[in-house]
């Protein structure tokens, strides 16, 4: 069946929906600096291209604009962006290599627990933002309402579903490609995989005072209504890895 | 006529690739999650921003119908790892003339060379990178 418009496929509820063109993109890239990228990326305000939709599309690619950053700055200041780049095509690389992994575990879980230990359904709470947690919720908020999260925010995310409430991760994975407009399987499992430890030699986990420095500039954090979070990294792995 | 098959990775065709492009919903291509009304009204977007026509149905069905209407002589795409994928297109390759382009990589060297950890596989392609 050909489609005509817009409108025979989606509601008119999100008919206000667009998004920058590919022109658009690299005329805003063009503002785009790698060292300030180098140095603020971790932020949530931090200053990051947002060129992952477009790349994942494939209608900007990679090396367009690596030839933009090469024109304005040497490689010593570009190299941080640069090697961001190539993260994504570390993980489709690998891919390649072993597409039979995108949904099994590379490696065993380091965190004393066995697969079957993890649940096999994300939960309501989670899926609709609604966890004990304040700051997990704005995440999930903004993933679901804007298809967009900051790379931070997907580990604190990641993390929190695998190892605060011991979830497989494939279902936090099928989670992210479900929302995410740059969703692609390769890097999205690949590291779902690198938070849960098993494709890293440990599991990723954060704290309130972690998640605080790098959200508070965005963010209003009431530490009461992060409760789950908080603790020294002692404290919270000893919580969360009783058997190691 | 040339066919270029858009698909989620490859919504834009490369300006030396002449054409008509086509972009098929397809709900039977699964790969085990369902994507949100939103990525698929910004993939939609990203079709009409390609001069696409669009269609929703099965993928060989409607490459079929658009060769009985308008011959097709080979139809681009671009390779991809994702196992869904690479079936379907060795499905459409039994029934037309297909040309995949390579994969999207910063380096053309060495980016499918295997490696465990990320710093293993900069290693390997940031001489190709450095100016």
């Amino acid at each position: 069946m050909k489609i005509k418009s817009e409108q025979e496929l989606f509601s008119q509820s999100q008919s206000h929906l667009t998004w920058p063109s590919r022109e658009v993109s690299l005329q805003k890239f063009q503002d785009f600096n790698p060292s300030r990228y180098a140095k603020t990326r971790n932020f949530l305000n931090g200053h990051i291209s947002q060129m992952s939709p477009q790349i994942k599309h494939g209608v900007i690619q990679n090396r367009e604009l690596l030839s933009i950053i090469r024109d304005k700055f040497n490689f010593v200041e570009s190299e941080k962006f640069i090697q961001e780049l190539a993260w994504r095509d570390f993980w489709r690389s690998y891919a390649y290599n072993h597409p039979d992994q995108l949904w099994t575990d590379v490696e065993e879980y380091k965190t004393g627990f066995r697969p079957s230990d993890y649940l096999d359904n994300l939960p309501d709470d989670i899926s609709k933002g609604e966890t004990p947690t304040q700051l997990i919720n704005y995440f999930i908020q903004e993933l679901i309402q804007t298809g967009y999260l900051h790379n931070h925010a997907r580990m604190y995310l990641a993390s929190y579903v695998v190892h605060f409430r011991r979830v497989k991760w494939q279902e936090g994975a099928k989670f992210f490609l479900t929302h995410l407009l740059d969703g692609d399987i390769a890097s999205n499992n690949f590291s779902w995989q690198w938070i849960a430890s098993t494709f890293a030699s440990k599991p990723y986990i954060f704290n309130l005072e972690n998640a605080y420095k790098y959200c508070h500039q965005t963010l209003s954090i009431d530490p009461q209504q992060n409760i789950e979070i908080d603790g020294s990294y002692e404290e919270i792995s000893a919580r969360l890895f009783p058997n190691l | 006529m040339n066919l270029i098959y858009l698909y989620d990775e490859f919504m834009r065709a490369p300006s030396h690739i002449e054409g008509q492009a086509i972009y098929i919903i397809d709900k039977e291509i699964q790969e085990g999650y369902e994507v949100s009304d939103k990525v698929q009204r910004y993939r939609y977007q990203l079709a009409e921003q390609a001069g696409a026509e669009i269609f929703q149905g099965k993928t060989l069905d409607i490459l079929q119908n658009f060769h009985q209407q308008n011959p097709i002589t080979t139809i681009t795409s671009k390779s991809t790892f994702r196992p869904v994928y690479q079936a379907l297109f060795q499905k459409i390759r039994q029934r037309h003339n297909l040309d995949l382009l390579p994969d999207f990589f910063l380096s053309t060297d060495n980016y499918l060379q295997p490696a465990k950890r990320f710093f293993q596989y900069w290693n390997k392609i940031k001489k190709n990178l450095k100016y």
